[in-house]
């Protein structure tokens, strides 16, 4: 785990279409998290970990033109940060690698499961 | 020429050479016989010229003995000589009328010349000299001339003779000449001679006090005849009876029947007989073979004539079918819309239809021993080049291959073929050549690809709509106080949602025309209010539809309210264009109000506000630059035109056969 600055836990929010992006960021906002990007592509997303340090990453799967946010997920693997899917649909191959113990959210997204997921996700001082 | 027609030709030929032949052997007989004829004339003068002088020459002795009815043996040979020889006449003899009175003294002067040993004689039976029996008279021979050597005749008693007997005495009753039937000469020596004896009575004051004879030899006769052509094989002379009806006989003219082919009967009148002469003869056997080689040589002339004519026209009809089933096959190909290409087992080109040709723009020599996966109709795409490549193996190994091809990149974009590539094999199973044939499936792709992304753009579309109508519910109801301002925000956004929706749907969700959006989203402010759209069509993605869509309802909702479009002199100018030609160009759009209330800054920022930043800035890499000026709101938008760029079907499919190539 990173050594983080005190204040609310910071959600890296990666989302291709904006309107979704603005809700969801209003939604974590209001819940009383911070907010990385939104990012809507894996280039930026992966500027934001890099520079950022997240907490909790909420990843859409499909970021458009054919991308996923695979690098993104690996990335945040690897550093040790959890993060939560958003899926339009069930086919892609993320959802199947990832399936398991990584929490899910079916679009369009519950706001309230989505609280839920994050106060589960972030560290116990920064609920 | 028809079968029929060349048929019937042939016939025509085959019925002209048989008449031709016909008439060739016709014409030829007929000069054959002609011929003959004329050389059976000749043979009769021949036998004319002979007969009539010898018959002269008995009758001028005739005359000599009338004329010297007392002259001796000397007398007649001087006579004779001083006419000169003869030919034709075997001898001249005069027989003396002795009455029985003067028999012994004929006798014993016969004897005392040596003339004849037993005086008056006659012939017996067995051909032996005997002595004349007793009778009245006797014409025994007392002068006689012969042309030729023969037996001594003198003391020959010619009435005795039981041949002659008749012809002499119908001479001594009538006193006119007569003549024997044909006999063998009484003066013939070992060699019987044939011949006739002519007989002329010689009458002084109505009294015969003798008889001239002259022998003719008909053997000589006939051999006068023959010599006059080899053509002749027979003359025969037929003598009639003697017939003395009605008085003197007549020589009648010569009547000469030549109407029978090779066979010429002429017929006289001589001294109370009918002469027969016969002449027959045929055209020798190298005359025959000329008229029947003639024949032959007309018949085989037509016949071959009509055969080759036959032989040609079926030739010919051959080949013009032969021919024009090639050039139905060659229309056929060229008549077909798909690509056509005959190559080798190797894939080398050996031929194209028109299709083909005009899809290289090139001529079929341009093409020709080329391998195929290199024609310039393909060759630009690499992952092309191994598919054909596999493809023409396999075909070459007998098997049919199945490929879709994508063209090389023109200015009318790329197009998908979909490619068959079938081995022809000929009869003992080996394979010959390899047809590959193209059809253009550009449109059913692009359709089934456009069908593709439809349902999932609508998937897509749909979760994510109701996403955003969520998020759009929350934040305006963030920001408005009444209810009433929440619910016409709310409304208008949705609309312009639902109404960017509806454009692309239009258009399939390949995209949209930015002047359309922008029109369509102006539409709810326009009222009378002077708004200037200068910018040209141009396709965007539908995100970039959808972001324009929303800045301009965002813009146009603010103007109604605060902005020029809320008082009747306001004015609004939209412009668009691009800020150069590079590839990495940008499409700038302008959004300009005039003569509006003076505008100041809001105190704070709005979620429309937001909602036209975020709308170009997320994800389309766009820049938004709105200035509160005080003549009025202006706004700059800026964004890369690779962002919002459309995508075709094609190029959708286009990426994913390249994703295909690599795995």
């Amino acid at each position: 785990m990173t050594v983080s600055s005190p204040g609310p836990a910071r959600v890296l929010i990666v989302e291709d279409e904006f309107m979704i992006a603005m809700e969801i960021e209003s939604v974590v906002l209001d819940a009383g998290f911070d907010v990385l990007g939104p990012a809507a592509d894996v280039e930026s997303a992966l500027a934001l970990i890099d520079a950022n340090s997240p907490d909790i990453g909420l990843l859409d799967v499909n970021l458009g033109h054919g991308t996923t946010s695979t690098p993104v997920a690996e990335r945040l693997t690897e550093v040790g940060v959890p993060f939560i899917l958003c899926t339009g649909y069930q086919t892609a191959d993320l959802v199947q690698s990832y399936g398991e113990g990584i929490p899910m959210l079916q679009k369009p997204v519950d706001t309230v499961k989505l609280v839920e997921f994050l106060r589960t996700l972030a560290p116990a001082s920064r609920r | 020429m028809t079968a029929t027609q060349s048929r019937l030709a042939a016939l025509v030929i085959v019925a002209i050479t048989v008449a031709a032949a016909a008439f060739a052997y016709m014409s030829w007989r007929k000069s054959q016989v002609e011929a003959f004829s004329a050389t059976a004339r000749a043979a009769l003068a021949n036998v004319d010229l002979v007969l009539d002088r010898a018959l002269l020459t008995v009758r001028a002795v005739q005359g000599y003995y009338i004329a010297n009815p007392g002259a001796k043996e000397d007398g007649l040979v001087s006579f004779v000589e001083g006419m000169g020889p003869v030919s034709g006449l075997r001898a001249l003899a005069f027989y003396r009328r002795v009455p029985d009175a003067e028999r012994a003294s004929t006798d014993a002067e016969l004897i005392r010349t040596g003339r004849s040993s037993i005086g008056i004689w006659t012939l017996s039976d067995d051909r032996k000299r005997i002595p004349a029996a007793t009778a009245g008279f006797y014409y025994p021979a007392t002068a006689t001339y012969f042309f030729e050597g023969a037996a001594s005749a003198y003391g020959f008693d010619i009435l005795s003779h039981p041949e002659r007997r008749f012809a002499v005495n119908m001479a001594i009753q009538t006193h006119l000449g007569t003549s024997t039937d044909v006999l063998t000469f009484a003066t013939s020596g070992a060699e019987p001679v044939r011949g006739v004896i002519f007989y002329k009575p010689v009458v002084i004051a109505g009294e015969v006090i003798g008889l001239v004879s002259g022998s003719i030899d008909v053997d000589r006769l006939i051999q006068t005849a023959k010599a006059a052509s080899p053509d002749i094989h027979e003359v025969d002379i037929e003598i009639g009876p003697l017939e003395l009806r009605g008085g003197a006989p007549v020589d009648t003219p010569n009547i000469t029947d030549d109407s029978k082919p090779f066979y010429v009967i002429d017929e006289q009148n001589h001294s109370g007989r009918v002469w027969q002469i016969l002449v027959s003869g045929t055209p020798d056997i190298l005359d025959y073979a000329r008229g029947y080689g003639l024949m032959t040589l007309v018949l085989l002339a037509g016949l071959g004539a009509a055969a080759a004519l036959i032989g040609y026209t079926t030739a010919a009809r051959r080949g013009r079918e032969l021919q024009s089933a090639e050039t139905r096959l060659r229309r056929t190909l060229d008549g077909l819309v798909p690509l056509v290409f005959m190559t080798d087992p190797g894939g080398q080109v050996m031929g194209a239809n028109r299709a083909a040709l005009e899809s290289i723009g090139s001529d079929e020599t341009g093409i020709t021993g080329k391998p195929i996966d290199r024609l310039p109709l393909w060759e630009d795409e690499p992952s092309n080049r191994d598919a054909l490549h596999v493809a023409i193996a396999r075909a070459a190994a007998g098997e049919e291959r199945r490929l879709d091809v994508l063209s090389s990149e023109t200015e009318l974009g790329q197009t998908v073929y979909d490619v068959a590539v079938r081995p022809v094999a000929t009869e003992n199973g080996r394979i010959s050549h390899l047809v590959v044939s193209a059809l253009d499936v550009s449109e059913r792709v692009e359709a089934a690809e456009t069908e593709r992304l439809l349902m999932r753009e609508l998937d897509h579309r749909m979760k994510n709509t109701l996403q955003v109508v969520q998020g759009v519910v929350r934040r305006t109801a963030h920001s408005h106080e009444t209810v009433d301002s929440f619910e016409n925000a709310l409304l208008g956004r949705i609309t312009t949602m639902a109404r960017a929706h509806d454009l692309l749907a239009r258009e399939r969700w390949l995209g949209a025309d930015l002047r359309t959006v922008v029109l369509q989203e102006l539409q709810p402010f326009e009222q009378g209010h002077s708004i200037t759209v200068t910018g040209s069509p141009i396709r965007i993605n539908p995100k970039g539809a959808l972001a324009f869509a929303l800045a301009i309802h965002e813009l146009g909702t603010n103007a109604i309210k605060y902005g020029a479009l809320s008082v009747p002199d306001g004015r609004l100018a939209i412009d668009w264009s691009f800020d150069s030609d590079d590839d990495d160009r940008r499409l700038v759009f302008h959004w300009h109000e005039t003569n509006g209330p003076k505008v100041t800054v809001p105190e704070r920022r709005g979620f429309g506000s937001l909602l036209l930043e975020r709308s170009i800035t997320y994800d389309l890499d766009g820049k938004t630059d709105l200035e509160f000026a005080y003549e009025g709101v202006t706004c700059r938008i800026e964004i890369p035109w690779g962002r919002i760029r459309p995508m075709t079907a094609s190029t959708h499919f286009r990426e994913r056969l390249a994703e295909g190539a690599k795995a």
